[in-house]
């Protein structure tokens, strides 16, 4: 077994924005159009507010304190009112202050809730999708990576909703709200002032680029060396066994080493970066003085215009940072929407058929005619294979290990589909049946019983919450598996672990038949277990056999010949093609194959 | 205390790195105060002359000059600093790795590799945070307080009130909220594990689910976990929504008393704009270190955390370990003589195997058969050691195994285990595993003895082929034999193959098997098999029952017994035969 794929990471990013994507991707925003609207005027609301406190001060220094300002003869009376007048801009600020936090607060709440409904949505769609995907398609895509889509590639989207597209457009916003007010107030500082803000972009952009480019490659040495140590943990055995740990380790330290080097470029990244902003801002703030001192000299600034200029300096570089940060989520996004929508367009199980009722034969008979079957690519496992079961009928197949006799069991719930001739339930194609009622009519029992981590009840009766408690006990004691879950703690309600490990295989096999009778199917396809069990159990097991066949129609690979002689009829099947097929007394008298694998069994 | 008890030794080579970035962080601090101060200045000098004058000027020149100062002691500090931490966190990872690799398997029996996962990676991440970034900004917030508190106090004792009360609340409210949004963001992130695994379960069951026509109730199943994430997540929002408001609205709190106060006093004349701008810009150069006070102390308590779960792990003995004074044999290599003399073991409570006695002299076939359960892998895992053994009850060449150098023990022996794990390697380094310069005709050579190489032959590159996520996936078969060839490839003295034939088919474990016996001549070879067919020639089989040997014998001699060999022998013979129709 080689490491599972949980802290491999898909490192490739592609385009950051895709016109088709985007616009699928935005559909899903259409059921909350009302709130996203609601959230825009918010937006405008909090933008407005947030930039006028420097206003305000400006208002201030020119009003109320101007005669504390400038060359003016120090300590000559403030003008009268000038205190109201300092009061009410106080006040005033207070209340901007107070809206602002309510506003905030109902703008981020907002947000939230419009992108965790609309990944709710998606993330239903996608599971609701999943769930009526063939099984093939399930053989082809490993778990891991469906878990992936599920978990992580949505939560990538939500970024999207909630930290990008809102976010871009308030920094957006401010930046717009920013540059009208300083060029309203002082065309010719504006323009000192935003000089800068090219220079800050190229150096920002040139940043947000290499340290893209660092963090790409940070993250796909920090995978590697998380699947290195995922792996260790997992081989550990084989690494002591072996005694390779020097070896082992001199490779982690390596692979630690690449990540460390990987991580010090970003590092030295942000620590260019940071210090050149600064830089940046201090010498717009030189020249902002600079042009000041002409201003003030023309009369054509006041002070408070020149505080208001000093404040919004400071406050241009937040989101332009800001702004480049968003790409990066929005490359993650696409990136994962374009996986999600990969799946959602792959095709579902083939479409259900109208409800066709009941079929003209009898109910429960089962007939294949001239089946031939191949996995994707694979050699022909069922060659031209015909038999019928009668309803109440028991049908042994016998056959060397391969895939052919457990594969008729697929076929017969149509969890696969023949290439070439039919399979029919009650005279008519399983493909005319409705595939949900025919599957509830067939119960499969594999060897290799899949149990779910819940409690015993709900792996008897599953998701069927109408099966009553009473139901799922007197099935469970008719197959003998009540003595053991009574030994559980908890008994019926006793909750499995991962998978239910902690059973023994035989003590799995009598709670798949259980199941299986819980289900009550009118057809009964079931793989005989080959594992060696403890004689009690597997008395107990051939016991439970014996009652869920009474009088069922039913198909059992078999393994052992105490099964084969409870049968009505015997197929012999081998390398695909069926060989003999009979009753016990009759396959016997023909000394055949059969014959020969009787003898064996008691010379 | 005990936090940074545990991170010093790991500091410690770093001190360098360390101690030049702290110089730096006066410098920086100094530079970053200088902006607002001469700032002030340059407004007293346009109040007294406004005008481009050269006073104007001079200060001008000073402000780039000091700015220019601050940005290379910021990059010297940020780059020394976070880069001594990722040296720090390097150091710590491989000592976790070490000790990883020292301890025996039956901690890892109990121990979740999703555990240990976790502590190699967020724990050490959070120890690194303490050890890069809170040594950073603690540094820098102290030495920013200790600077910017006086000259606020020069310019008004009543203004530096103003701004320091209410961003003391920013540290306060960091305090308060910082803990629960983390204690809300693990919740969520507990509920996302379950929502993972209800997915990964729905997945993997795919065929019971649509075998049983379930797919409507785990939509409903899975949906109500959905829901449940969604209000989670909701819950660390409605936190965020209540604390980014607060930390802004505790910012304006402070400019509205600087507006306030200072109106006041510049009303009375006591205060000038030059001073308003000062102590305007001290209060913006406050804000973030104010806020990250919260954050250092948050940080400690998480990193506290983390200290304990990873000194858990650090603290743990490992069981098996090289004796202090080994005894080597004779001959200084092991010749191969195996024998168990009344093995008693037990994971746990319950002893798995009971008074277990196995002689294999040197060169001989020894098989182990038994159902499922019955210890026959714990038995044969406990001569090379993966568990720890009991004193006086394994010996090899008639040394107790305790005894012997690890080292000479296991290059002695070729293990191959019931599962055949391989590593995400190329073919040719999986089957060199356990050798260091491998030659290339010696993997040849065992890969033939296999019958694996003909599969390689197959593969688009060969023996260059990648195993496993990013290569090819081997059928279980393939992997065997991959794992045969690894333990036949270090040359052992003896070798034990755990049922490891089961997924290969019949006909080809005969011929295995035939090779085998020629390639390993002279080599003791235990076998553990659940197939007769592949132990019948063995020189002696034992049977073990519920940890104890049931029966032993030769194959004829067990034949005539008529018990539980006997018994299983018929069973498989009718599968056998079926295979070989």
């Amino acid at each position: 077994m080689a490491a599972s794929d949980q802290f491999q990471e898909d490192v490739v990013l592609g385009r950051a924005f895709d016109r088709r994507l985007m616009g699928r991707l935005l559909r899903y925003g259409l059921p909350y159009r009302g709130r996203i609207a609601a959230v825009a005027a918010l937006i405008v609301v909090v933008t407005a507010l947030g930039v006028a406190s420097p206003v305000i001060f400006q208002f201030a220094i020119d009003g109320p304190l101007s005669s504390a300002v400038g060359a003016g003869d120090p300590g000559s009376a403030a003008p009268s009112g000038a205190l109201g007048g300092l009061l009410i801009l106080v006040l005033a600020l207070g209340a901007i202050s107070a809206a602002l936090m309510a506003l905030r607060y109902l703008e981020i709440y907002a947000m939230a809730t419009i992108g965790q409904r609309v990944m709710l949505d998606l993330r239903l769609e996608l599971f609701e999708h999943l769930q009526r995907m063939p099984l093939s398609f399930y053989d082809r895509n490993p778990v891991g990576r469906l878990v992936t889509r599920i978990t992580s590639d949505i939560e990538a989207l939500n970024e999207l909703f909630t930290s990008g597209v809102v976010t871009f457009v308030a920094d957006v916003m401010v930046l717009a709200a920013i540059t009208v007010t300083l060029v309203v107030f002082n065309a010719t500082l504006a323009l000192v002032t935003l000089a800068v803000v090219p220079i800050l972009l190229a150096v920002t952009f040139v940043f947000r680029a290499k340290a893209r480019e660092y963090y790409r490659d940070q993250r796909g040495h920090l995978a590697h060396l998380n699947a290195f140590t995922q792996e260790s943990i997992q081989g550990m055995g084989i690494i002591q066994l072996f005694h390779q740990e020097e070896r082992n380790f001199r490779r982690y330290a390596e692979v630690n080493g690449r990540y460390l080097d990987a991580f010090q470029k970003t590092v030295l990244a942000y620590s260019l970066y940071f210090p050149a902003v600064e830089l940046l801002g201090t010498a717009a703030l030189a020249a902002i003085v600079w042009k000041s001192g002409r201003l003030l000299g023309e009369g054509a600034l006041t002070f408070g215009g020149f505080f208001l200029f000093w404040q919004y300096l400071g406050r241009f570089f937040q989101p332009i940072r800001d702004m480049a940060e968003r790409y990066n989520v929005l490359q993650a996004a696409m990136a994962a929407a374009e996986r999600i929508f990969k799946v959602l367009d792959s095709p579902v199980e083939p479409p259900q058929a109208p409800p066709s009722g009941r079929g003209p034969g009898p109910r429960g008979r089962v007939e294949l005619k001239d089946v031939w079957f191949a996995y994707a690519g694979g050699e022909h496992v069922l060659k031209g294979v015909s038999f019928a079961v009668e309803p109440g009928e028991t049908v042994a197949i016998v056959g060397a290990t391969g895939a052919g006799k457990s594969t008729i069991a697929s076929l017969l719930s149509r969890l696969y589909e023949p290439q070439r001739g039919s399979v029919e339930l009650d005279g008519i194609d399983v493909r005319e049946h409705d595939p949900r009622d025919l599957r509830r009519r067939v119960s499969i029992v594999l060897q290799d019983v899949f149990l779910f981590s819940r409690s015993i009840r709900d792996n008897i009766r599953l998701g069927d919450g109408h099966i009553p408690d009473a139901r799922v006990e007197e099935c469970a004691r008719h197959v003998n598996a009540e003595p053991f879950i009574l030994r559980l703690p908890g008994g019926f309600g006793h909750v499995l672990k991962e998978r239910g490990a902690t059973l023994s295989s035989g003590e799995r096999q009598l709670l798949a038949f259980a199941r299986a009778l819980v289900h009550d199917p009118d057809l009964l396809v079931l793989d005989e277990a080959t594992a060696h069990v403890d004689t009690e159990t597997e008395v107990l097991i051939q016991d439970a056999l014996a009652k869920l066949l009474r009088g069922r129609t039913s198909i059992v690979i078999a393994h052992r010949l105490s099964t084969l002689r409870r049968a009505n009829r015997i197929i012999v099947l081998h390398k695909g093609e069926i060989r003999e097929m009979g009753t016990h007394a009759e396959l016997f008298e023909r000394r055949g194959i059969y014959h020969k694998l009787h003898q064996l069994q008691y010379k | 205390m005990d936090t940074l008890r545990f991170i010093w030794p790991y500091v410690r080579p770093h001190w360098r790195g360390y101690a030049l970035g702290l110089l730096f962080v006066p410098f920086s601090v100094a530079a970053g105060l200088s902006t607002p101060y001469l700032t002030g200045e340059a407004v007293e000098v346009l109040e007294r002359s406004p005008g481009q004058t050269e006073e104007l000027w001079r200060v001008l020149l000073w402000l780039l000059a000091l700015s220019a100062l601050g940005a290379a002691s910021l990059f010297a500090v940020r780059w020394l600093v976070i880069g001594a931490s990722r040296k720090t966190e390097f150091d710590l990872r491989n000592r976790l790795f070490r000790h990883l690799q020292a301890l025996d398997q039956l901690y890892f029996k109990h121990a979740r590799t999703g555990d240990l996962m976790a502590r190699i990676t967020s724990d050490v991440e959070a120890v690194r945070t303490i050890a890069g970034p809170v040594v950073m900004y603690s540094a820098r917030t102290l030495v920013l307080l200790a600077a910017a508190v006086p000259l606020m106090l020069s310019v008004s004792p009543a203004l530096t009130l103003c701004v320091m009360v209410p961003l003391s609340l920013l540290t306060l409210a960091v305090r308060m909220v910082g803990p629960r949004v983390h204690a809300s963001v693990l919740r969520t992130q507990e509920t996302l594990s379950e929502l993972s695994s209800a997915a990964q379960e729905d997945f993997a069951g795919a065929r019971v689910v649509k075998s049983f026509a379930q797919e409507e109730h785990e939509i409903r199943a899975f949906g109500e976990i959905a829901q449940r994430y969604l209000e989670r997540n909701l819950e660390v929002s409605r936190i965020q929504a209540i604390m980014q408001p607060i930390l802004g609205g505790v910012g304006d709190a402070s400019m509205i008393a600087l507006l306030l106060v200072s109106g006041l006093l510049m009303l009375r004349g006591s205060l000038e704009l030059s001073e308003l701008v000062k102590l305007a810009g001290y209060q913006l150069a406050l804000i973030w270190p104010m806020i990250s006070i919260g954050w250092i102390v948050n940080q400690f308590q998480r990193g506290r955390a983390s200290v304990d779960r990873l000194k858990a792990v650090l603290a743990v003995e490992p069981a098996v370990k090289d004796p202090p004074s080994p005894s080597i044999p004779a001959l200084g290599a092991i010749e191969g003589a195996v024998s168990i003399r009344g093995l008693t073991f037990s994971y746990g409570a319950v002893p798995v195997l009971r008074h277990v006695s196995i002689e294999a002299p040197a060169g001989k076939t020894v098989a182990i058969v038994g159902r499922t359960g019955s210890g026959k892998s714990t038995l044969v895992s406990l001569i090379p050691r993966i568990y720890p053994v009991p004193d006086g009850s394994v010996f090899v060449d008639g040394i107790d195994v305790n005894r012997l150098p690890l080292e000479l023990l296991r290059r002695s022996i070729g293990f191959v285990p019931q599962e055949s794990f391989l590593f995400s390697r190329t073919v040719s380094e999986n089957i060199a595993f356990g050798v260091e310069e491998p030659e290339p005709e010696d993997i040849y050579d065992v890969a033939e003895t296999t019958r694996f190489s003909k599969d390689i032959d197959q593969l688009p590159r060969g023996y260059e082929e990648l195993v496993g996520e990013r290569g090819v996936t081997l059928s279980g078969g393939q992997k065997q034999r991959a794992a045969i060839s690894r333990a036949l490839l270090v040359k052992p003295a003896i070798l034990i193959l755990d049922d490891a034939l089961s997924a290969v088919d019949t006909q080809t474990e005969e011929e295995i098997l035939e090779n085998l016996k020629g390639a390993t001549r002279g080599v003791t070879t235990i076998v553990v098999s659940h197939r007769i067919s592949s132990i019948r020639h063995a020189d002696r089989i034992y049977v073990l029952g519920a940890g104890a040997v049931a029966e032993e014998g030769t194959h004829e001699e067990l034949l005539r017994l008529d018990g539980i060999y006997a018994d299983i022998y018929r069973m498989q013979l009718l599968s056998d035969e079926l295979e070989h129709m």
